[in-house]
Protein backbone atom coordinates (compact mmCIF):
# COMPACT_ATOMS: atom_id res chain seq x y z
CA UNK A 1 0.00 0.00 0.00
CA UNK A 2 1.66 3.05 -0.83
CA UNK A 3 2.52 5.51 2.08
CA UNK A 4 0.54 8.64 2.70
CA UNK A 5 2.09 11.72 1.54
CA UNK A 6 2.01 14.22 4.36
CA UNK A 7 -0.04 17.41 3.94
CA UNK A 8 1.30 20.60 2.61
CA UNK A 9 -1.00 22.57 4.60
CA UNK A 10 -3.02 21.81 7.77
CA UNK A 11 -6.25 19.89 7.51
CA UNK A 12 -9.29 22.91 7.81
CA UNK A 13 -10.35 22.55 11.39
CA UNK A 14 -14.56 22.90 12.15
CA UNK A 15 -17.01 23.14 10.10
CA UNK A 16 -15.58 22.37 6.23
CA UNK A 17 -17.76 24.84 4.49
CA UNK A 18 -16.32 28.15 6.29
CA UNK A 19 -12.60 26.17 7.09
CA UNK A 20 -12.46 25.80 3.44
CA UNK A 21 -13.28 29.05 2.60
CA UNK A 22 -11.15 30.69 4.93
CA UNK A 23 -8.22 28.94 3.72
CA UNK A 24 -9.04 30.94 -0.20
CA UNK A 25 -8.44 34.14 1.99
CA UNK A 26 -4.93 33.53 3.02
CA UNK A 27 -3.99 30.09 1.40
CA UNK A 28 -5.31 30.42 -2.36
CA UNK A 29 -5.03 34.32 -2.92
CA UNK A 30 -6.12 34.38 -6.18
CA UNK A 31 -3.24 37.14 -7.06
CA UNK A 32 -0.41 35.78 -4.86
CA UNK A 33 -0.68 31.54 -5.28
CA UNK A 34 -2.43 31.61 -8.75
CA UNK A 35 -1.58 35.01 -10.96
CA UNK A 36 -4.53 36.15 -11.63
CA UNK A 37 -5.89 39.59 -11.80
CA UNK A 38 -2.34 40.82 -12.62
CA UNK A 39 -2.36 44.45 -14.32
CA UNK A 40 -5.45 45.30 -12.29
CA UNK A 41 -3.21 44.65 -8.58
CA UNK A 42 0.15 45.17 -10.33
CA UNK A 43 -0.43 48.16 -12.91
CA UNK A 44 -3.50 49.93 -11.58
CA UNK A 45 -2.80 50.12 -7.91
CA UNK A 46 -0.62 53.28 -7.62
CA UNK A 47 -3.14 55.18 -4.98
CA UNK A 48 -5.37 53.82 -2.09
CA UNK A 49 -8.11 55.03 -3.89
CA UNK A 50 -7.56 53.36 -7.53
CA UNK A 51 -7.02 49.94 -5.13
CA UNK A 52 -10.51 50.93 -2.84
CA UNK A 53 -12.41 51.27 -6.71
CA UNK A 54 -10.55 47.94 -8.32
CA UNK A 55 -11.09 46.04 -5.18
CA UNK A 56 -15.29 46.95 -5.44
CA UNK A 57 -15.29 46.15 -8.79
CA UNK A 58 -13.86 42.69 -8.09
CA UNK A 59 -16.36 42.36 -5.56
CA UNK A 60 -19.51 43.22 -7.60
CA UNK A 61 -18.15 40.93 -10.72
CA UNK A 62 -16.36 37.84 -9.33
CA UNK A 63 -19.70 37.37 -6.06
CA UNK A 64 -22.65 37.55 -8.85
CA UNK A 65 -19.77 35.38 -11.46
CA UNK A 66 -19.47 33.01 -9.12
CA UNK A 67 -23.02 32.38 -7.83
CA UNK A 68 -24.36 32.50 -11.79
CA UNK A 69 -21.58 29.86 -12.23
CA UNK A 70 -22.90 27.68 -9.16
CA UNK A 71 -26.66 27.93 -10.30
CA UNK A 72 -25.12 26.68 -14.04
CA UNK A 73 -23.45 23.68 -12.57
CA UNK A 74 -21.99 21.34 -14.82
CA UNK A 75 -23.70 22.19 -17.70
CA UNK A 76 -22.55 22.05 -21.12
CA UNK A 77 -20.96 23.87 -23.32
CA UNK A 78 -18.98 25.61 -20.24
CA UNK A 79 -18.11 28.57 -22.26
CA UNK A 80 -21.71 29.87 -22.27
CA UNK A 81 -21.46 30.12 -18.06
CA UNK A 82 -18.50 32.27 -18.81
CA UNK A 83 -19.88 34.84 -21.74
CA UNK A 84 -23.33 34.76 -19.12
CA UNK A 85 -20.71 35.91 -15.96
CA UNK A 86 -18.60 38.51 -18.25
CA UNK A 87 -21.68 40.40 -19.89
CA UNK A 88 -23.79 40.40 -16.32
CA UNK A 89 -20.26 41.64 -14.85
CA UNK A 90 -19.96 44.46 -17.60
CA UNK A 91 -23.43 45.38 -17.11
CA UNK A 92 -22.86 45.76 -13.13
CA UNK A 93 -19.96 47.72 -13.70
CA UNK A 94 -21.13 50.49 -15.89
CA UNK A 95 -24.13 51.10 -13.35
CA UNK A 96 -21.36 51.12 -10.80
CA UNK A 97 -19.55 53.93 -12.40
CA UNK A 98 -22.30 56.29 -12.52
CA UNK A 99 -22.50 55.87 -8.61
CA UNK A 100 -18.84 55.71 -8.09
CA UNK A 101 -17.33 58.66 -11.12
CA UNK A 102 -18.67 61.85 -9.33
CA UNK A 103 -16.68 60.53 -6.00
CA UNK A 104 -13.42 59.23 -7.51
CA UNK A 105 -13.21 61.26 -11.12
CA UNK A 106 -10.03 61.89 -10.92
CA UNK A 107 -9.31 57.85 -10.21
CA UNK A 108 -10.86 57.13 -13.46
CA UNK A 109 -8.97 59.18 -15.06
CA UNK A 110 -5.91 57.21 -13.82
CA UNK A 111 -7.34 53.78 -14.05
CA UNK A 112 -8.72 54.54 -17.32
CA UNK A 113 -9.49 51.18 -19.50
CA UNK A 114 -8.89 48.73 -16.63
CA UNK A 115 -11.89 48.99 -14.75
CA UNK A 116 -14.25 48.04 -17.79
CA UNK A 117 -11.81 45.25 -18.28
CA UNK A 118 -12.41 44.03 -14.64
CA UNK A 119 -15.83 42.21 -16.53
CA UNK A 120 -13.22 39.50 -18.35
CA UNK A 121 -10.63 39.72 -15.36
CA UNK A 122 -9.05 36.02 -15.26
CA UNK A 123 -10.08 35.59 -11.60
CA UNK A 124 -13.86 35.52 -13.00
CA UNK A 125 -13.17 33.73 -15.47
CA UNK A 126 -11.43 30.68 -13.54
CA UNK A 127 -13.70 30.45 -10.69
CA UNK A 128 -17.01 31.07 -12.30
CA UNK A 129 -16.78 27.91 -14.31
CA UNK A 130 -15.29 25.59 -11.25
CA UNK A 131 -18.00 27.41 -9.58
CA UNK A 132 -20.42 24.93 -11.01
CA UNK A 133 -19.27 22.20 -8.24
CA UNK A 134 -20.59 24.14 -5.29
CA UNK A 135 -23.52 25.08 -3.85
CA UNK A 136 -24.30 28.64 -3.92
CA UNK A 137 -24.00 29.31 -0.66
CA UNK A 138 -20.75 28.13 -0.84
CA UNK A 139 -19.84 29.86 -3.72
CA UNK A 140 -21.16 32.58 -2.19
CA UNK A 141 -18.52 32.36 0.64
CA UNK A 142 -15.78 31.70 -1.28
CA UNK A 143 -16.22 34.59 -3.87
CA UNK A 144 -16.14 37.12 -0.65
CA UNK A 145 -13.16 35.68 0.81
CA UNK A 146 -11.34 35.88 -2.58
CA UNK A 147 -12.34 39.08 -2.72
CA UNK A 148 -11.38 40.09 0.37
CA UNK A 149 -8.07 38.31 -0.55
CA UNK A 150 -7.56 40.62 -3.82
CA UNK A 151 -8.16 43.85 -1.53
CA UNK A 152 -5.82 43.00 0.50
CA UNK A 153 -2.93 42.61 -1.77
CA UNK A 154 -4.19 45.75 -3.65
CA UNK A 155 -4.36 47.92 -0.78
CA UNK A 156 -0.92 46.96 0.28
CA UNK A 157 0.34 47.32 -2.78
CA UNK A 158 -1.36 50.67 -3.22
CA UNK A 159 -0.64 51.60 0.50
CA UNK A 160 3.66 51.31 0.03
CA UNK A 161 3.89 52.61 -3.86
CA UNK A 162 1.55 56.13 -3.05
CA UNK A 163 3.92 56.63 -0.62
CA UNK A 164 7.75 55.88 -2.60
CA UNK A 165 5.59 57.71 -5.88
CA UNK A 166 3.59 60.30 -4.81
CA UNK A 167 4.69 60.95 -0.51
CA UNK A 168 1.00 60.73 0.18
CA UNK A 169 -1.75 58.70 1.91
CA UNK A 170 -4.88 58.53 0.40
CA UNK A 171 -4.13 61.53 -1.99
CA UNK A 172 -2.85 63.42 1.34
CA UNK A 173 0.19 64.82 1.22
CA UNK A 174 2.74 63.25 3.94
CA UNK A 175 6.30 63.68 2.79
CA UNK A 176 8.16 65.58 0.85
CA UNK A 177 11.34 63.85 0.07
CA UNK A 178 10.82 59.79 0.25
CA UNK A 179 9.68 59.56 -3.17
CA UNK A 180 10.12 58.14 -6.88
CA UNK A 181 8.17 58.02 -9.87
CA UNK A 182 9.41 54.62 -11.13
CA UNK A 183 7.15 53.55 -7.96
CA UNK A 184 4.48 53.81 -9.76
CA UNK A 185 5.57 52.00 -13.05
CA UNK A 186 4.25 48.95 -13.86
CA UNK A 187 7.51 47.09 -13.61
CA UNK A 188 7.52 48.21 -9.71
CA UNK A 189 3.76 46.51 -9.41
CA UNK A 190 5.42 42.99 -10.98
CA UNK A 191 8.32 43.32 -8.60
CA UNK A 192 6.67 44.02 -5.51
CA UNK A 193 3.92 41.09 -6.18
CA UNK A 194 6.61 38.67 -6.70
CA UNK A 195 7.82 39.55 -3.08
CA UNK A 196 4.65 39.86 -1.56
CA UNK A 197 4.05 36.20 -2.88
CA UNK A 198 7.37 34.60 -1.69
CA UNK A 199 6.62 36.44 1.96
CA UNK A 200 3.13 34.79 1.82
CA UNK A 201 4.27 31.46 1.39
CA UNK A 202 6.93 31.87 3.94
CA UNK A 203 4.11 32.60 6.44
CA UNK A 204 1.75 29.87 5.31
CA UNK A 205 4.86 27.45 5.66
CA UNK A 206 5.67 28.85 9.19
CA UNK A 207 2.54 28.40 10.00
CA UNK A 208 2.03 24.83 8.61
CA UNK A 209 5.39 23.88 10.52
CA UNK A 210 4.33 25.04 13.86
CA UNK A 211 0.69 23.29 13.72
CA UNK A 212 2.18 20.39 12.41
CA UNK A 213 4.69 20.28 15.84
CA UNK A 214 1.81 20.70 17.68
CA UNK A 215 0.05 18.15 16.05
CA UNK A 216 3.36 15.64 16.78
CA UNK A 217 3.65 16.98 20.07
CA UNK A 218 -0.39 16.49 21.23
CA UNK A 219 0.47 12.49 19.45
CA UNK A 220 3.26 12.04 21.85
CA UNK A 221 1.59 13.12 24.52
CA UNK A 222 -1.22 10.73 23.91
CA UNK A 223 1.01 7.34 23.29
CA UNK A 224 2.69 8.29 26.59
CA UNK A 225 -0.40 8.94 28.81
CA UNK A 226 -1.51 5.79 27.03
CA UNK A 227 1.77 3.73 28.08
CA UNK A 228 1.60 4.60 31.27
CA UNK A 229 -2.02 3.53 31.69
CA UNK A 230 -1.03 0.16 30.67
CA UNK B 1 5.44 58.64 -46.73
CA UNK B 2 3.98 60.48 -43.33
CA UNK B 3 0.97 58.39 -43.06
CA UNK B 4 3.15 55.16 -43.90
CA UNK B 5 5.79 56.37 -40.75
CA UNK B 6 2.64 57.31 -38.15
CA UNK B 7 1.33 53.58 -38.75
CA UNK B 8 4.93 51.76 -38.67
CA UNK B 9 5.35 53.83 -35.43
CA UNK B 10 1.70 52.82 -33.70
CA UNK B 11 2.61 49.04 -34.73
CA UNK B 12 6.17 49.59 -33.10
CA UNK B 13 4.69 50.99 -29.82
CA UNK B 14 2.33 48.44 -29.40
CA UNK B 15 5.18 45.59 -30.35
CA UNK B 16 7.21 47.02 -27.96
CA UNK B 17 6.93 50.42 -25.51
CA UNK B 18 3.16 49.71 -24.95
CA UNK B 19 3.30 45.88 -24.92
CA UNK B 20 0.67 44.10 -23.83
CA UNK B 21 2.37 41.90 -21.37
CA UNK B 22 5.12 43.92 -20.16
CA UNK B 23 4.15 47.15 -20.00
CA UNK B 24 -0.10 46.86 -19.54
CA UNK B 25 0.15 43.80 -17.64
CA UNK B 26 -2.30 41.88 -19.64
CA UNK B 27 -0.63 38.14 -18.61
CA UNK B 28 -2.34 35.67 -19.26
CA UNK B 29 -4.25 33.71 -16.45
CA UNK B 30 -2.64 31.66 -13.79
CA UNK B 31 1.19 33.27 -14.60
CA UNK B 32 0.13 31.79 -18.59
CA UNK B 33 0.40 27.90 -16.90
CA UNK B 34 -1.49 26.43 -19.77
CA UNK B 35 -0.30 28.57 -22.93
CA UNK B 36 3.52 28.40 -22.38
CA UNK B 37 3.68 24.66 -21.34
CA UNK B 38 4.55 24.07 -24.90
CA UNK B 39 5.86 25.77 -28.10
CA UNK B 40 3.22 24.31 -30.04
CA UNK B 41 0.80 25.90 -27.11
CA UNK B 42 2.17 29.07 -27.36
CA UNK B 43 2.18 29.00 -31.31
CA UNK B 44 -1.90 28.48 -30.95
CA UNK B 45 -2.48 30.84 -28.71
CA UNK B 46 -0.74 33.61 -29.80
CA UNK B 47 -1.83 32.65 -33.70
CA UNK B 48 -5.46 32.53 -32.65
CA UNK B 49 -5.00 35.44 -30.55
CA UNK B 50 -3.80 37.68 -32.74
CA UNK B 51 -6.35 36.91 -34.96
CA UNK B 52 -9.10 37.25 -32.40
CA UNK B 53 -7.91 40.61 -31.64
CA UNK B 54 -7.87 42.08 -34.98
CA UNK B 55 -11.12 40.76 -36.14
CA UNK B 56 -12.78 42.34 -32.55
CA UNK B 57 -10.73 45.08 -33.07
CA UNK B 58 -12.16 45.90 -36.33
CA UNK B 59 -16.03 45.22 -35.01
CA UNK B 60 -15.51 47.81 -32.44
CA UNK B 61 -14.20 50.07 -34.44
CA UNK B 62 -17.05 49.62 -36.50
CA UNK B 63 -19.86 49.88 -33.60
CA UNK B 64 -17.68 52.76 -32.01
CA UNK B 65 -18.25 54.65 -35.19
CA UNK B 66 -21.93 54.48 -34.87
CA UNK B 67 -22.29 55.50 -31.28
CA UNK B 68 -18.75 57.87 -30.49
CA UNK B 69 -20.75 61.23 -30.86
CA UNK B 70 -23.89 60.30 -28.25
CA UNK B 71 -23.52 60.75 -24.74
CA UNK B 72 -23.42 57.52 -22.77
CA UNK B 73 -20.95 55.80 -26.13
CA UNK B 74 -18.41 55.39 -23.00
CA UNK B 75 -21.35 53.25 -20.37
CA UNK B 76 -22.20 51.53 -23.54
CA UNK B 77 -18.84 50.59 -25.14
CA UNK B 78 -17.67 47.97 -22.58
CA UNK B 79 -21.23 46.40 -22.83
CA UNK B 80 -21.50 45.78 -26.33
CA UNK B 81 -17.66 44.76 -26.86
CA UNK B 82 -18.25 42.06 -24.43
CA UNK B 83 -21.27 41.05 -26.42
CA UNK B 84 -19.00 40.83 -29.49
CA UNK B 85 -16.35 39.19 -28.01
CA UNK B 86 -19.11 36.30 -26.89
CA UNK B 87 -21.01 35.92 -30.11
CA UNK B 88 -17.53 35.88 -31.36
CA UNK B 89 -16.66 32.91 -29.28
CA UNK B 90 -19.86 31.10 -29.68
CA UNK B 91 -19.00 30.89 -33.56
CA UNK B 92 -15.62 29.37 -32.29
CA UNK B 93 -16.57 26.82 -30.60
CA UNK B 94 -19.36 25.46 -33.37
CA UNK B 95 -16.44 26.37 -35.78
CA UNK B 96 -13.56 24.16 -33.92
CA UNK B 97 -14.96 21.10 -34.24
CA UNK B 98 -14.87 21.60 -37.78
CA UNK B 99 -11.31 22.63 -38.28
CA UNK B 100 -9.21 19.26 -38.03
CA UNK B 101 -6.42 19.65 -35.58
CA UNK B 102 -7.07 22.64 -34.05
CA UNK B 103 -5.95 23.03 -30.85
CA UNK B 104 -4.72 19.70 -30.53
CA UNK B 105 -5.52 17.61 -27.48
CA UNK B 106 -6.96 20.49 -25.71
CA UNK B 107 -10.20 21.16 -24.30
CA UNK B 108 -12.04 23.50 -27.22
CA UNK B 109 -14.63 25.36 -24.46
CA UNK B 110 -11.49 26.21 -22.16
CA UNK B 111 -9.42 27.24 -25.26
CA UNK B 112 -12.02 29.61 -26.21
CA UNK B 113 -12.36 31.20 -22.79
CA UNK B 114 -8.65 31.86 -22.62
CA UNK B 115 -8.18 33.42 -25.58
CA UNK B 116 -11.74 35.26 -25.98
CA UNK B 117 -12.05 36.46 -22.61
CA UNK B 118 -8.84 38.17 -21.49
CA UNK B 119 -7.51 41.35 -21.26
CA UNK B 120 -6.02 41.68 -24.62
CA UNK B 121 -8.95 41.50 -26.33
CA UNK B 122 -11.46 43.41 -25.18
CA UNK B 123 -8.17 45.97 -23.61
CA UNK B 124 -6.75 46.85 -27.26
CA UNK B 125 -10.91 47.47 -28.74
CA UNK B 126 -11.10 50.11 -25.85
CA UNK B 127 -7.20 51.19 -26.36
CA UNK B 128 -8.35 52.03 -30.00
CA UNK B 129 -11.08 53.56 -29.47
CA UNK B 130 -10.28 55.87 -26.30
CA UNK B 131 -7.02 56.95 -28.64
CA UNK B 132 -9.39 57.69 -31.56
CA UNK B 133 -7.77 55.59 -33.78
CA UNK B 134 -8.72 55.20 -38.06
CA UNK B 135 -9.22 51.58 -39.38
CA UNK B 136 -5.81 51.68 -40.63
CA UNK B 137 -4.40 52.49 -37.21
CA UNK B 138 -6.76 49.95 -35.24
CA UNK B 139 -5.55 47.71 -37.72
CA UNK B 140 -1.65 48.50 -36.78
CA UNK B 141 -2.54 48.23 -33.43
CA UNK B 142 -4.46 45.00 -32.94
CA UNK B 143 -1.83 43.41 -35.03
CA UNK B 144 1.56 45.13 -32.52
CA UNK B 145 -0.67 43.54 -29.85
CA UNK B 146 -0.83 40.31 -30.76
CA UNK B 147 2.64 40.11 -32.15
CA UNK B 148 3.93 41.58 -28.69
CA UNK B 149 2.13 39.00 -26.97
CA UNK B 150 3.64 36.18 -28.88
CA UNK B 151 7.33 37.46 -28.36
CA UNK B 152 5.79 37.96 -24.41
CA UNK B 153 4.79 34.39 -24.02
CA UNK B 154 7.53 33.22 -25.92
CA UNK B 155 10.09 35.30 -22.80
CA UNK B 156 7.78 33.59 -20.10
CA UNK B 157 8.37 30.75 -21.64
CA UNK B 158 12.12 30.97 -22.13
CA UNK B 159 11.87 31.90 -18.43
CA UNK B 160 10.87 29.11 -17.15
CA UNK B 161 12.46 26.88 -18.76
CA UNK B 162 15.30 28.38 -17.45
CA UNK B 163 14.20 28.54 -14.03
CA UNK B 164 12.98 25.02 -13.86
CA UNK B 165 17.03 24.36 -14.41
CA UNK B 166 18.44 26.96 -11.53
CA UNK B 167 17.86 26.29 -7.88
CA UNK B 168 15.36 28.89 -6.96
CA UNK B 169 15.04 28.93 -3.21
CA UNK B 170 11.75 27.07 -2.39
CA UNK B 171 10.00 30.35 -1.65
CA UNK B 172 10.20 32.16 -5.00
CA UNK B 173 9.48 29.07 -7.21
CA UNK B 174 7.13 29.75 -9.67
CA UNK B 175 4.37 32.71 -9.76
CA UNK B 176 7.34 34.65 -7.25
CA UNK B 177 10.38 34.51 -9.34
CA UNK B 178 8.42 35.13 -12.58
CA UNK B 179 6.97 38.60 -11.59
CA UNK B 180 10.54 39.52 -10.47
CA UNK B 181 11.48 38.24 -13.97
CA UNK B 182 8.54 40.29 -15.90
CA UNK B 183 9.50 43.13 -13.56
CA UNK B 184 12.92 43.51 -14.67
CA UNK B 185 12.01 43.06 -18.50
CA UNK B 186 9.19 45.48 -17.81
CA UNK B 187 11.84 47.53 -16.59
CA UNK B 188 14.34 47.29 -19.78
CA UNK B 189 11.55 47.71 -22.08
CA UNK B 190 10.63 51.12 -20.32
CA UNK B 191 14.10 52.09 -21.79
CA UNK B 192 11.83 52.76 -25.07
CA UNK B 193 9.47 55.21 -23.75
CA UNK B 194 11.34 58.76 -22.22
CA UNK B 195 10.77 58.35 -18.91
CA UNK B 196 12.28 59.00 -15.62
CA UNK B 197 12.42 56.64 -13.08
CA UNK B 198 13.86 59.27 -10.59
CA UNK B 199 12.99 63.07 -9.71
Amino acid sequence: MPEKKERKFPKPQGSRVSARSIRRLFICNPVLYLGLALPFAAVTCTRLQAAAVISIAMAVTLIPSMLIGSLFGKKEPRIVCTIVCCIVSAVILQLLRIYLYNKFKSIFDIIWIYYPLMAVNSALTYYSPRAGKMTPGRALLSSVCLSIGFAAVCFICAFIREILAFGSIWGVKVSERLYTQGAASPFFGFIMIGFLAALSRGIVRLAAASARGRRKKKQAGGQESGAAAV
Amino acid sequence: MSIIKGIFIIFVTALVSENAVMMKGFLPGAGGREETSSLGNIRYYSITMTAVTLISSVLGWAFNSLIKHYAYASFIRPVVFTVIISLLSLAAVFLADKVKGWGGRMDKNDMCRCIFFNCLVLGTMLYSCEENYTLLQTVMTALGAGIGYMAALLVIWEGKRRFALMNVPKLFKGIPVLMLYLGLISLALMGFSNFGLLH
